[in-house]
Parts: C-alpha cells; sequence; structure tokens
C-alpha cells in the first residue's frame, strides 16, 4: 500500500485494485483528452463543481467551500465498496486545478486516505495502464476494477493511510488574515501575470497589495506532471514559500492555488489557503488593490532604530 | 615602531546619496546602493544592512562549496543557495539565517562534509556565530517525489 499523497502511475499500476480511483473531468468533448471514452478501472467520476462546492453569498468568492455534511456524505457514497483509499485523478490537464481543491476540500474536511495520480490519465496511458468504458458521472455508478486480462493483480485490502512524512495541517483563512499575512509573511498569488499585474487605468484585477506572483502554472512540467520535489522546493524558496513564517496562497476563486498548498505540503510546508480569493477579495470597494509587478522586498523593516 | 605585519582587509566608502536613506558603497572594482529601512526614513527598496550580512555568508558559501575538497583542475561543483532569516517577531535578536543549499556534484564529498570544513574555516561565518544562528539544509539536486 502506497503512503504517499503524490502517485507515480508506473507504482500505481500494479496497485490500482486496491484504491478507488475517483476521475475529475470538466469538458469531455476537451481535445487534450487522453483517452476519449475510457477510464482508469474501478473509477468513479466527480465532477467537484456541482458536488463539492458551496452557494457564493453576498460576501463570499465565487467557489466557497461546501460544508463537512456534504463532504463527508459524498466520501460515504464514494466508498461504499471495499477501496478505502482514494486516488483523485485528472482527466485532462486542465482538470487539474479541480483535483486539487478536490484533495484540498476532502482533507480539509479530515477526510484521510486521499491521493493524486501524478500527471493524471495522460500519465497513466502513457505508462499502458490498463482502461475501461468511463463510467457516468455519479458515484454510485461504479465500475467493477478489471481483475486479470493485462490488468496486473493487486490487494484490494483496506490499509489506513498512515500519512507521509511531514504531513502538515491544511487551513483556510479570511481576507483580513491574508491581508496580513501579505504584510508580515508571504502571500502567494497563483494566477497569471495579466491577472496579478491588472491595469490601474480599468481597475481591473490587481493583486492584494504585499501578495508575491507565484504562477501555479510554473509547478506542472510539460508532461502534466508536477516538478520534482527538487525543482519545486527551488521554485516555492524563490517565492519566498518555505520557512517558519506564515505563507497563504489565493487565486481567482481558491481552486488553482490549491495546487500550490498540495504542492507545498509535499515539501512538509504549511500553506493556508484563502477560499474567496480574489473574487471576494474584490467584492469589497474598501480593500486596496496593488498593481504591476509588486513588490520583492522581504524586509520587514527590522533595523536598529528604537 | 610597531612591528606587527598589519593589512588592509577591506577597504569601503559610504557615502550619502540624492536619495534620503539610500547610501553608496564604494570597494576597489564595485560599487553598490544599500538602503536604510523604512522605519527609519530610508527607501527600503536596495539591500538593507541585514541583506548585506547575509549576503556576504552566502557569498562565502557558494565560495567553498564549488571547490572544498575538489583536486586542482576538477571541474567546480554548481551551487545554488537560497538563505532566509527567520526571527521570532517578538525578539531583537537578528534571528537564525536559514541556507538552504543544492549542490551538482560528481564527487563523493558528503554535504555534512562541506558544511563542516566551511564553518571551521570561514572568518566571516566564524565572526558572526556568537550572535547570529546559522543553519545548514543540504539538498541533493536530483531528488523525485
Amino acid at each position: 500500500m502506497l503512503t504517499s499523497p503524490l502517485f507515480e502511475a508506473g507504482e500505481l499500476i500494479p496497485l490500482i485494485a486496491g484504491y478507488l480511483p475517483v476521475e475529475i473531468s470538466g469538458t469531455a468533448s476537451d481535445l487534450s483528452d487522453p483517452a476519449p471514452g475510457w477510464s482508469i478501472p474501478g473509477s468513479v467520476r466527480l465532477d467537484p463543481r456541482r458536488k463539492l462546492t458551496g452557494p457564493p453569498g453576498e460576501l463570499t468568492g465565487a467557489v466557497p467551500l461546501p460544508s463537512r455534511r456534504q463532504v463527508t456524505d459524498l466520501v460515504a457514497e464514494l466508498r461504499s465498496g471495499d477501496c478505502q483509499e482514494i486516488v483523485l485523478y485528472a482527466r485532462t490537464p486542465a482538470d487539474l486545478a479541480w483535483v486539487t481543491r478536490t484533495w484540498f476540500t476532502l482533507r480539509h474536511a479530515g477526510v484521510d486516505g486521499v491521493h493524486i495520480l501524478n500527471g493524471g490519465l495522460t500519465c497513466w496511458v502513457g505508462a499502458a495502464g490498463p482502461l475501461v468504458p468511463s463510467p457516468a458521472a455519479s458515484p454510485d455508478q461504479r465500475h467493477q476494477p478489471v481483475r486479470g486480462g493485462d490488468t496486473p493483480a493487486g490487494s484490494s485490502a483496506f490499509v489506513p493511510s498512515s500519512g507521509f512524512p511531514g504531513r502538515v495541517e491544511l487551513h483556510t483563512v479570511d481576507a483580513d488574515t491574508a491581508a496580513l499575512i501579505a504584510r508580515e509573511g508571504t502571500l502567494l498569488d497563483a494566477r497569471s501575470a495579466a491577472r496579478f499585474h491588472g491595469d490601474p487605468r480599468t481597475g481591473v484585477f490587481g493583486h492584494i497589495p504585499g501578495a508575491v506572483h507565484a504562477p501555479v502554472q510554473e509547478l506542472i512540467g510539460p508532461d502534466g506532471r508536477f516538478l520534482p520535489v527538487i525543482q519545486a522546493r527551488r521554485w516555492f524558496l524563490g517565492h519566498r514559500g518555505i520557512g517558519c513564517h506564515r505563507v497563504g496562497a489565493y487565486c481567482g476563486g481558491g481552486v488553482g492555488s490549491t495546487g500550490l498548498v498540495f504542492v507545498a505540503s509535499l515539501l512538509g510546508q504549511r500553506v493556508d489557503l484563502f477560499v474567496d480569493s480574489w473574487s471576494g477579495w474584490s467584492k469589497d470597494p474598501e480593500r486596496p488593490v496593488e498593481y504591476g509587478p509588486g513588490t520583492t522586498s522581504t524586509r520587514d523593516d527590522f533595523d536598529c532604530a528604537e | 615602531m610597531d612591528d606587527r605585519h598589519i593589512i588592509i582587509a577591506s577597504n569601503i566608502h559610504g557615502s550619502m546619496t540624492a536619495v534620503r536613506g539610500r547610501y553608496l558603497l564604494q570597494g576597489e572594482g564595485f560599487e553598490l546602493l544599500s538602503d536604510g529601512s523604512r522605519r527609519s526614513g530610508g527607501p527600503g527598496v536596495e539591500a538593507g544592512a541585514l541583506d548585506l550580512l547575509v549576503s556576504s555568508l552566502v557569498s562565502c558559501a557558494l565560495n567553498a562549496f564549488r571547490s572544498d575538497f575538489l583536486e586542482a583542475g576538477t571541474p567546480d561543483r554548481q551551487v545554488e543557495i537560497f538563505a532566509r532569516v527567520e526571527r521570532d517577531f517578538a525578539e531583537d535578536s537578528l534571528g537564525t539565517v536559514v541556507m538552504e543549499c543544492f549542490i551538482e556534484q560528481e564527487d563523493s564529498v558528503e554535504p555534512a562534509q562541506l558544511v563542516e570544513e566551511f564553518t571551521r574555516r570561514c572568518r566571516i561565518y566564524r565572526a558572526l556565530r556568537g550572535s547570529l544562528s546559522v543553519q545548514f539544509v543540504m539538498h541533493p539536486v536530483d531528488g523525485f517525489w
């Protein structure tokens, strides 16, 4: 039984019968779909936009977290079979943001045994993993794992996840705390440069003052897999995202930035998620906005002055 | 007549600039700007005094790790260092310097040996260690998840 939160396709293939693959998919007709109509054996398909979000409110961001009850009910439905260990995977590279958001949502609600397949279905196909016709988009229409044939046999016994060394807690923060982190710690903005810089003439986009531009796409390699650990650590260090200080992350709606939270957790670094993100921040016209490349200063104005 | 053999090991000229709280630091063959903190009325943009202090350690470590224990003619190691100072906000001390070092090497010298040699030999480090805690975090460059 694998215990890391991140699985490689090659290591998962012989063990797949012991896991519950959960396919996160958005647009079924996406041209980047590596195997249209086919999925990992035993998969259930989940649309987290519909099943794992809360209702947006007047002061919330666009994609609030669901209630804990909503999460536990869904997980109970998913885990109705023997397999308890969940492996989330992206149907296409475009679905990765929702994979990490689903991971965050489940783990934040206290659900253990949640993993991510590195590179998703693309890497599974690339590693010659077995495929079966895709399931319908409902957890109760589970496909049975394929046994025999070209599917290597694996254990289906449930072994509780033991976590992994350095596992970090997951926390969310509100807008005021995000602003505080930007001032005294490191607040990572996972959006594109265009969104981060914004346009002061039109007042469109921009960023929370003091935030560091840290586009999450830079953590994804050309093969759709997360960067190797050393590269990822260098990346986080270069964005001031490693250390004992407080680190937070946000994006447009609290989805893409969960990629930062996920990779940081693999490095043993806690990164708090500002779920409301820019969609919540920008609702309040009183909140300050900074435009342009932002500051790169790490200094906290410490000197010998009394 | 003093018979000690004194040399000048460093010679820096510091002067004001047109920007209040910004200073020009010049040595033989280089010059750089340094800012006072915003709290003290400086711009707080160019390197501050603490940045310069940490930079001196980083510079020393880069120089040591690239070639310590290598025989003459052996290619240098490729070294990259990310240094940060972690300080409890309530503390008045400078804090702890954490030096995360990434060393690409073909030799078999252990990173711990490199650190041991550096801390034994580096005068800058030895001058600072009484009041500044320094941690080295050594990383391999070929790590995978």
